[in-house]
């Protein structure tokens, strides 16, 4: 059947009335095909570029992410330090209050009342340690006066937050097994003789309830570091969000583009063809007009 | 030049289509290498970042718990004399707690007030056992996580039966006068009327909590390596997925040059086979 169908077309071709038919449908065979190779080309330059601003906008996607994820655990943190801070200022007031009662000046030690409460707060110490040696805190510095400007209130706030913060550091270089003994006693020698000491909570010069007072207002400093910590990551969400949005209208523009482009390659190439197809046709025209002349001679 | 023959363009013509044939070929076998690649490659992506997912969680369920614990350590240790120490005053009967209770005008028969905090003390007591478990509990679930397998310094088990305290009393015989085992506080918190429990063991009570506390404390300084592996093990697989991201990207641009030279090869064959037609006719060949 095959054999049969070649000698069939063959017999066409063949046949010298069809050769300037097959000849224009040969031609317009190759406009289409190279029609076909330009808009290849074309949808391949701007899928070339689309794809690397996807790849971007993937990157950026990624990056908000993870903007979002610090920006969240900022806000989780503040809200912690907040609740931990509201309930341990009520509990002490109350303490307080009791302490300045007849039974209390019995019954409420600092080591009590204030002990537990810097024991705890400073038993998380090795971050503080590393991020004040490997200067973490200046770089944050660094970045946040160099997103909001040097004169701005985020970096006031953030300095004078820092300069305190490094001012009560030996709260946290303080080693506690001396408070861990304070706190863990299992004599009731030493508490009783707490009770009969009947010292008061409420005269303010003891070292460790001036260690409880620094250590409320780092609680403070360390509120308003993270506060323009957050304000920081909510500007680079914002930034972000504004390159995501960015990326995505370059997207819109050069895929726009690359219909036109396509388009505007066909009407081209179409006037292209019709005229390399006018000079053909009169070229043959011409060819048969000479042969009909020379039989005639 | 004799009807019948080709000529030495229409060779060149066959062969580049016949090249341009097996360009397509090769192109589509590579597009179809790379996409299993992708598929590869896009599995493994999911799958990391599920992982990563996963451990995020963990670290995260570990922040939390620790400050439910911290907050617990931190209210008992703050209240962990005050009702002792209230009644040492007004239970005892040495002779300096009198002269304090002369001091406090009080004198204490059987009154409300002591009632109340030996009741108010059985009971926060029992929720301070509550607690304890809570926590407990929360951990065994977070040491379900495969991660655990992994982490040959941590026993989960042996932190579990830490915090559990369950060798609590054999170990600390010397802080307890009257109570020997953790049946014994439960029979005085649960079981036992008010009036018959003597000073003795509500003192021993009170350092139950106190130790209480100080095992949840020194325990969960344990998961400090722990949490810091997990965060370390995040950070590593985290530059995985970046790599595989950045690979993932790599492949599907290959993919693409080779899509398109597929296509292109096929239009150039096509181009070619037509010219071909073209020099065959005009050739007058047939």
């Amino acid at each position: 059947m095959k054999i049969l169908r070649i000698s069939l077309l063959l017999n066409l071709f063949s046949n010298t009335k069809n050769q300037s038919k097959f000849l224009t449908y040969i031609n317009i065979g190759l406009f289409l095909s190279i029609f076909a190779i330009s808009a290849a080309i074309i949808t391949f330059y701007i899928e070339t570029k689309i794809d690397k601003i996807e790849s971007n906008l993937a990157e950026a996607h990624i990056e908000q992410r993870s903007n979002q994820k610090i920006f969240d655990s900022f806000t989780k943190l503040q809200s912690q330090y907040k609740s931990y801070e509201s309930s341990t200022d009520a509990l002490v007031d109350l303490y307080e209050y009791i302490a300045s009662t007849k039974l209390g000046e019995y019954t409420i030690t600092v080591n009590d009342l204030y002990l537990p409460l810097i024991f705890t707060e400073s038993e998380d110490n090795d971050w503080f340690k590393e991020s004040m040696s490997d200067g973490l805190w200046d770089e944050i510095e660094a970045t946040i006066a160099e997103w909001f400007g040097n004169e701005s209130e985020e970096v006031k706030d953030f300095s004078k937050a820092l300069k305190a913060l490094k001012k009560s550091q030996y709260l946290f270089v303080k080693d506690n097994p001396e408070y861990f003994e304070k706190i863990f006693n299992y004599d009731s020698k030493k508490i009783v003789s707490e009770i009969r000491k009947k010292e008061s909570i409420n005269e303010w010069d003891d070292e460790i309830y001036k260690d409880y007072i620094e250590f409320s207002n780092l609680f403070k400093d360390m509120f308003l570091l993270l506060e323009v910590m957050r304000k920081l990551f909510d500007e680079y969400a914002t930034s972000w969000e504004n390159q995501i949005s960015d990326l995505n209208k370059e997207i819109l523009i050069a895929s726009n583009l690359e219909t036109k482009v396509i388009v505007f390659a066909f009407i081209f190439q179409f006037i292209v063809f019709l005229i390399i197809q006018y000079f053909e046709i009169s070229s043959i025209k011409n060819e048969k007009g000479m042969n009909a002349k020379r039989k005639i001679k | 030049m004799r009807r019948g023959k080709l000529n030495k363009t229409s060779y060149l013509l066959i062969i580049i289509s016949a090249i341009f044939t097996v360009t397509s070929y090769v192109s589509d076998q590579l597009v179809i290498r790379y996409e299993n690649n992708l598929r590869t490659k896009n599995f493994n992506y999911q799958n990391l970042d599920t992982k990563i997912k996963s451990l995020e969680t963990t670290v995260s369920s570990f922040e939390s718990l620790d400050v439910q614990t911290m907050t617990v350590i931190s209210n008992e240790l703050i209240q962990r004399n005050f009702w002792i120490k209230n009644l040492f005053i007004m239970e005892s009967n040495k002779s300096y707690f009198r002269d304090i209770r002369k001091d406090l005008d009080v004198f204490i028969e059987h009154s409300f007030s002591v009632d109340n905090i030996k009741w108010r003390a059985r009971k926060s007591t029992w929720d301070l056992i509550d607690s304890h478990v809570s926590i407990k509990d929360s951990y065994k679930l977070i040491f379900n996580q495969k991660i655990f397998d992994e982490i040959k310094f941590f026993s989960s088990e042996e932190f579990n039966n830490t915090l559990g305290g369950y060798n609590m009393f054999e170990e600390n015989q010397d802080k307890f006068l009257i109570v020997k085992s953790f049946d014994d506080v439960t029979d005085m918190i649960l079981n036992k009327d008010l009036d018959d429990v003597k000073l003795n063991l509500w003192w021993d009570l009170r350092n139950f909590r106190l130790l209480l506390v100080e095992t949840l404390y020194q325990t969960t300084l344990k998961l400090e390596p722990v949490i810091e592996y997990i965060e370390n093990d995040i950070e590593n697989k985290t530059l995985d997925l970046d790599i595989i991201f950045y690979e993932r990207k790599k492949i599907n641009i290959y993919k693409n040059y080779f899509i398109l030279l597929g296509i292109i090869s096929q239009i150039l064959t096509l181009v070619f086979l037509l010219l071909l037609f073209r020099s065959l006719i005009k050739q007058k060949i047939f």
